[in-house]
């Protein structure tokens, strides 16, 4: 069972991603525990794709899309734009203050909520890069 | 995203109420870089009503942070669930900051210079 939602990928759409995979989650109905780490690991995402993957001035879109199997929930987000550069110092967790400050979280709480990640970087600009995200619930 | 502000001595007391997603995030982190402008630098992060917090969060959390405690003051953080404590953990932030049980227990610390 799948669905999916195509948005252009502004900040103001955030929400609206957000509140398409809580809706998914419910219909599916998800433990709230696991549907909290899939509606945040979908914002931080998002907003990801939203600050990076397109150029100031130049419209893009996201597509998120939640496929639910027996062991797991997979949830996939697609853009067509910039692959974000994610390197294993996203990762770092004995990291200072000061550099807490500047942001850039995201990755690491992805990784540490979701249990599989995975990136497909397309092979040319503007084809689609897909992050693949895997909740294993076991039900 | 609703947030209460009440002071109890030097002490200012934050208190947001519902989703700290990446726009609430902002909304906190003006409230919260005001009060530090205007000299207040004990501050608690009472979140008790947070029912989830974004990295966008975070980050306004840790800069006021900096902040607070390079002017010689401090920024405690209480009354996390279950769900909010496991998203600190995951970054690391436990082991940055005092984290407490009640914004009581962060206003006690402050008197006694307790880092819990």
């Amino acid at each position: 069972m799948r669905d999916e939602l195509r948005v252009t990928a502004t900040i103001e759409n955030v929400p609206r991603i957000s509140g398409f995979v809580r809706d998914e989650g419910k219909r599916l109905r998800l433990a709230d525990d696991v549907l909290f780490d899939i509606d945040l690991a979908v914002e931080e995402a998002s907003t990801n794709i939203v600050r990076h993957a397109y150029e100031p001035g130049q419209a893009g879109d996201m597509q998120v899309r939640i496929e639910a199997a027996d062991d797991d929930i997979r949830v996939t987000l697609t853009d067509w734009g910039r692959p974000f550069e994610a390197d294993a110092a996203f990762l770092a967790v004995d990291v200072p203050l000061e550099v807490r400050a500047q942001g850039g979280m995201g990755v690491l709480l992805i990784h540490g909520l979701m249990d599989e990640v995975t990136r497909s970087i397309a092979p040319a600009p503007g084809g689609p890069n897909v992050l693949t995200m895997i909740k294993h619930i076991g039900r | 995203m609703e947030i209460t502000q009440r002071v109890e001595g030097d002490i200012t007391v934050v208190e947001p109420d519902g989703r700290i997603d990446t726009q609430a995030a902002e909304q906190l982190d003006q409230v919260l870089q005001t009060a530090v402008a205007e000299g207040h630098n004990k501050i608690v992060v009472d979140m008790s009503k947070v029912e989830y917090i974004s990295s966008a969060g975070l980050r306004s959390l840790a800069a006021v942070l900096v902040k607070c405690r390079d002017e010689g003051g401090d920024m405690k953080v209480a009354a996390l669930n279950e769900r909010v404590t496991r998203v600190f953990n995951i970054i690391g932030f436990d082991l940055l900051m005092s984290v407490t049980d009640t914004p009581e227990a962060a206003i006690a610390d402050f008197s006694t210079g307790a880092t819990s």
